[in-house]
Order: C-alpha cells, then structure tokens, then sequence
C-alpha cells in the first residue's frame, strides 16, 4: 500500500486508514525500537514505546502532509525510543552519553570499518529476505531481535523443533554468501 | 581482507536503511502480539480523549493537528478525561510508566499457551565433580545450556558416591586402602550406570579414577559417534583430524571422541639407542648389549626388574590385550621375551621398593610423551643442564616385533551413551561438537588453559594448524630456565621441529593408552611374584594371561 492510499483512507475514514498505517509501518517501528532500546530495555519496554508512538502519530499525523510516512514515523519511533532509553537509564541510575542516545554514527577514524560493516549488514539482509518466509523471518528473529526457537516458533507458528530445523538449513544456503562477507556464526 | 564478523554483530550493527530492511524481510511480531499492540494503542486513544489543537513540533517532527483523524479514533472514547489532564499526561507520560498500558496488559497473557511449549530435553553427564573449581565443563555446559538448542545439560557427579571422606592422608597406607576401596565401589556404581543407561555423555574420568572406558565401549555401553555425525548436516568430519580419530575407531565406529591426544613414545640417545625409529625388540637388546658397564634401561638409572618393566613395558602393556575382540596375548612369544630381558635384571625380594641408583648412569632411553610442539621440541633438544656437549635423540618408542613403537593416546574423551534415545545422542553430540570446535580448540600455547583439551594437541584440524603455525614464532631465541638448579637454555620451537612433529604423528599406526584401574592393579599383582623372583617369565606370562582373560571376559 502506497503512502497516498493511506493518507486517502485515513482522510476517508480515520478509523480504517490509521489501522492501514499501522499495518503498515508496526514492523519499521518495532524494529527501529527494539534496535535502540537492546541492551537496554525490556520486551515489555519496546511493546510500550511501539504503542506510544503510534499514539502520537495517530494524534499529530496530518494527512494533508506531503512528506513521506515512513519518514515521519520512522523519526517519531526514533526520538520515542531515545527518550526512552534516557529514562530507562536515569531509572537504573546509569548516565548515558549523548552519543549513546543515537543510533550510532561511523565516526572518522572508523569510517571505512563502519561503511564495511554497513555494507555487510545490507548485502547480508537482503540475501536472507531472498530465503522467503518462513525462513528469513527465522534467521532475522534469531540473530536481529536474539528469540529463541519457542519465540520464533510463536510467531512463525511452528514447533521450535521445526524452527531449529529449518534455522539449520537457511544458514546451510546462506554459507556461501556468509563465507564470502567473512561472516562466522 | 575484511576482518571476521559474527552474524549477530553484522545484523546489530543495521543502521536506518538496514533496519528497513530488516523490517521488510520478516515478520516482526506474532499476530496475536501485534492485535494486542493495536488494541492497547486504540485503548489509549480512547481513554485520552483528546480535543485539543497542537499545532507545535513534537518529538523533532512538525505536526499539526486533523480533528477528523482523533475523532474518528475516539469515537467511543469514555470523555472523562480533561483537556489539561490529557495534555500533561501526554507530554510527559513516559513511555514506561502508561497506566492504560498497564492495566490492559494484564488481560494480555504473557505466557506461550501450554501445547505450544515443548521443553528442553535434559540430558545428564557423568562427571567426577560438580564443583566449578573441579570440573572444567562446568563453564562449557553453562554457555550450552544458554544456546537455544532445545537441550540442557545436567551434572551427575560420582564424587557424591564416594562413601566416605575423600580428603584422606594420603600417606596413612591404611587410609589409602581404604580410600582405593571406596574408589572400587564410586567405579562399580559408575559402570553400572554406563551399562544401564543412567547418563547421556560422560568424560573418562567421571568415576574418579582412570576408569574401563575401553570395557565399558567393547560392551557396548557407548553408542557409534560416527552414526551420530552422520545425522548432523551442519557438521564436516573432515574438520576434525582423520587420521588420529581413524586410530581410535573399532569396525569403522568410533565410541568416544578424544577432544585431544598426545604421542606416548620414548626417546633414546643415537650414541646408545642408534637412530632407527620404531626399533624391534631384537634390535632394542643388540643397543642394550652394547651399552657401558653400570647403564639402566630407563630413566633414573634403576636396574631392578619393576623399574625395567615399568621403563620398558608398562606404558605400552595395552598392546596385548583387546577389549573388544577379546583377544590377549601375554602367553605370545612378544611378550616373554619382554620378561626374560627383565629377568636378567635384580630381583626385589622386598616388593617394589626403589633401589640405590645412578643418576647419571647411562640410560638407553627414556620416557617422552608429547603433549605438543613445546612437548617435541623438548624431546629433542639437545642441550642437558649442566652438560657441555650436545646430545643428539631419537624417538625409537616402545620396543616391537613389527616396528609400530610409539602410539596416539587420547585426551579428555568423551562418550555417548548406547541406551540414549536418537534426540538424546543427537543433543549429546551437539555438546562434544562444540568442544572440538575451533574456537574451543585454539589456544594460545601456554597461556590458554581454559581451551578443551588443555594440554596435548587438538583433534580439531583447524586449531592445531593455527597453533602448529604460530609454535615456532621465537625460533631461535634463547629461552633460559632452572633445571636441577643449574641454569640452562632450553631453545624454542623451531619450524623443522614442527614439521617433523606432524610428520610423526601422520605415521603413527596405532592408539594406545595407559591401563585402566582394573588392569593396572590386576597386571601389578601377577607381576609382582615375578619381581621378586618368586615365578619365572614363563610362569608369569601364563599367570597374566589368565587374570586378564578372565577380566575381559567378565
């Protein structure tokens, strides 16, 4: 669904169009969440920070805006999670730098490292999205959001023995490609 | 060349395009979590009932207020709330700290509903001790059982059969027996239990002492660890070294995995011991014959009969025995002549005591068992503390009629249990798999203790190229030590030593290692009237042949 489909359906019918957004864009911000609050916070931390800021897009979002949506919420779920991690922070008595409170920038000495690794994270995801489901939703679940097989068993509805299995033989097709970008286990 | 990456930290270090992806390629949530998110984002709508214009930047974003979007979200909201109530509870309602949030997640199980939940399967390993300080899979089984395998390993420690104090003084002859006697009884209880199919995996040492592990496999209280590999696609056998682990296989089935090995051999000076490696026991006299008056057979310069067996012979009294065929041979041509050599030496009518020696006698060999290159080099080093000329060696090993002298003994071995259902071998397996790994493996020599094995060299082939590599870094640099209180340069390994090293564990024929418990004490008993000159070497023979066959076969 295109941004303007949705920016029609909320103008047509708020209830419908922000439920389309949110279908949508629920994986983008969870998975913008989760990346800023690991290490951090709880499950639970990120289930309330993906819920407060769909709460704010749904109050502040205007449908008139010619921007991007994706753009929008992706800076929402952002400075949400951020704030987030400094209050999470505060609570265990624990001072956080400001750079801890971005995503993590490549700093000059590092650049090249950085842009390497940048390259390898995106080269990497999209060989496992070409897995196709359920084994890219497995691979990803394992190793981007550190679920168990009984975790990613729920969401992929099967055992986590199959899970285990087919996590097993995903890795299998991706050796190649893993041993290429220098990628251990 | 890229330096390696692990997957976790390449997918941990996504940055915003990346996450994007990451959120395009899979499915995030369940679908019951994601209708629980929408609910309680919903619920919160409602509950706020917002009526008021923003028209600010929040959050870093320009926003501006559409009162058709909140009302048509709100349309059931309860409209209790007021404007300035919501607004401060909206500005600053912490993320964290939502009532709302609160309140609905606890109609919201948390819990994976019970016909989904399929357990860990417990596997238990037979260890001497469950102590952190005295068993050293206890760090290994910890990171295990955090690994996501569906399997969770469980100690049973035969220290806790022990019947009585463990900590007795030693040197108290009758507290010694008794402690050797309750150490039969934890060895009965632990080959009981390997019989019964009580534990799924074991170590060698799980019963306190050097326990019948080969017994216990000939029995077929082990199940074929080869089969077991075989299932495992993730696995290249051919990453672990062929050639040793083909020494330890019966019928093409391996039963225990050594995580490591040494090279049990002896070592002889050319000028007594010729430079013929693997000598015959015919060519072992002719070297003997021709040593200098006053000269011992082994090490420390005793002449008596047990310290000439113990020299020449009882490190390698494995040979003439098989658990698993069933096989003995102390009745053999082989190994009477071994006695009648020892008959020719001095009789201890007084038992095994230790005579006067001759330090620096002339000895034809030694004991040299090779732990690793540092062990090789060592071996051959010609340098002696307080010794100006330099002494050339060889590695002539023990003494055979078919020139097969020295052997690979195992390290730190592991087994499966026979009486393990499939899963259970399978899971047993994923835990050994992980101890020959590369990165269990390698070791920084003498500084890693922590490696599996600690000592010795590593079956995984990648880790003892990495370490065979690295062995010879301070070759030629003079490496001083005290030895018998005279200081003395003991060199460093050199790259021909490593070379020669590998070579000559590439032309070992044979595993080997040293006697069990059983065998030791059984062997020492029939030996000893033989020692003190009582029986002869024939008598003897016949008298080991019996006590071992009825051994084996019981």
């Amino acid at each position: 669904m295109t941004d303007n489909q949705i920016k029609r359906s909320i103008y047509d019918s708020p209830e419908d169009g922000y439920r389309k957004l949110f279908d949508q864009y629920h994986s983008y911000v969870y998975t913008i969440v989760f990346q800023i609050l690991r290490g951090c916070g709880s499950q639970r931390d990120v289930e309330d920070c993906v819920v407060d800021v769909f709460s704010d897009v749904l109050i502040h979002y205007d449908s008139s805006y010619e921007g991007s949506i994706k753009a929008f919420i992706g800076t929402v779920a952002k400075n949400k999670a951020i704030n987030l991690k400094r209050s999470i922070s505060t609570r265990s008595f624990r001072t956080v730098s400001m750079d801890e409170m971005e995503i993590p920038l490549p700093s000059q000495q590092n650049l090249q490292e950085e842009a390497e690794l940048s390259d390898r994270a995106r080269i990497l995801i999209d060989k496992v999205k070409e897995l196709g489901e359920p084994d890219s939703t497995i691979i990803i679940q394992k190793f981007f959001f550190d679920r168990d097989s009984k975790q990613i068993g729920k969401i992929v509805g099967m055992s986590s023995t199959a899970v285990r299995m087919r996590c097993s033989r995903a890795l299998k097709r991706l050796r190649s490609v893993l041993e290429e970008l220098d990628i251990t286990l | 060349m890229k330096n390696k990456k692990k997957i976790r930290e390449v997918f941990h270090s996504a940055g915003g395009e990346e996450l994007s992806r990451i959120a395009e390629s899979c499915k995030v949530v369940s679908d019951e979590k994601k209708e629980e998110l929408y609910r309680r984002i919903t619920m919160n709508e409602e509950k706020r009932n917002i009526n008021t214009e923003y028209g600010d930047s929040v959050h870093g974003v320009e926003v501006r207020k559409r009162s058709n979007l909140k009302r048509g979200l709100s349309i059931a909201a309860c409209g209790v709330l007021t404007v300035g109530a919501v607004g401060g509870a909206f500005i600053h309602h912490g993320l964290h700290n939502v009532s709302p949030a609160d309140e609905i997640s606890e109609e919201v199980p948390e819990e994976i509903p019970e016909e989904v939940v399929d357990e860990d399967i417990v596997l238990t390993m037979a260890v001497w001790s469950d102590d952190e300080d005295n068993n050293i899979y206890k760090e290994a089984v910890d990171r295990f059982n955090e690994e996501d395998n569906g399997y969770r390993i469980e100690f049973k420690a035969y220290e806790d059969e022990y019947p009585g104090d463990i900590q007795v003084d030693a040197s108290d002859y009758e507290n010694r027996t008794v402690y050797f006697d309750n150490l039969q009884a934890v060895q009965d209880k632990y080959n009981e239990d390997a019989l019964s199919g009580a534990f799924d995996i074991t170590i060698d040492y799980a019963s306190g002492g050097r326990n019948d592990f080969e017994r216990l496999a000939a029995k077929g209280a082990f199940a074929d660890l080869n089969t077991i590999m075989a299932m495992d696609e993730d696995f290249d056998k051919a990453s672990l070294n062929s050639h040793v682990l083909s020494l330890f296989e019966h019928d093409g089935q391996l039963f225990y995995m050594p995580q490591g090995y040494f090279i049990q051999t002896r070592r002889g000076e050319t000028k007594y011991a010729g430079d013929k490696e693997n000598w015959t026991f015919d060519e072992m006299v002719e070297h003997w014959n021709q040593m200098p008056e006053g000269s011992a057979v082994g090490g420390g310069g005793y002449t008596s009969r047990f310290y000439t067996y113990l020299e020449l012979i009882r490190d390698d009294m494995g040979r003439f025995f098989d658990y698993y065929t069933g096989e003995v041979n102390f009745n053999s041509e082989e190994f009477i002549n071994y006695l009648r050599f020892i008959e020719n030496f001095d009789a201890e009518p007084d038992g095994f005591t230790k005579p006067d020696y001759n330090y620096f006698a002339p000895q034809l060999t030694s004991d040299a068992p090779i732990y690793g290159f540092g062990g090789y080099h060592a071996a051959v080093w010609p340098i002696l503390p307080g010794s100006d000329e330099e002494h050339e060696w060889c590695l002539v090993g023990y003494p055979s009629e078919n020139g097969s002298g020295s052997y690979i003994a195992p390290l730190n071995e592991l087994a499966v249990s026979a009486f393990s259902d499939e899963k259970e071998q399978y899971g047993a397996w994923l835990f050994i798999k992980e101890l020959v790994s590369y990165d269990m493996q390698y070791r920084t020599p003498g500084e890693d203790v922590d490696a599996y094995p600690a000592e010795g060299f590593p079956i995984n082939n990648e880790a003892f190229e990495q370490i065979a590599a690295e062995a010879s870094a301070h070759e030629g640099e003079p490496n001083y030590g005290t030895a018998s209180g005279i200081e003395t340069d003991f060199g460093n390994v050199t790259a021909a030593e490593v070379e020669a090293c590998k070579e000559l564990i590439n032309s070992i024929d044979r595993s080997g290692d040293y006697l069990d418990d059983v065998m030791f004490n059984a062997t020492n008993e029939e030996l000893e009237p033989f020692f003190r000159g009582e029986i002869t070497a024939e008598e003897c023979a016949a008298n080991l042949q019996t006590r071992v066959e009825s051994i084996i076969n019981s």
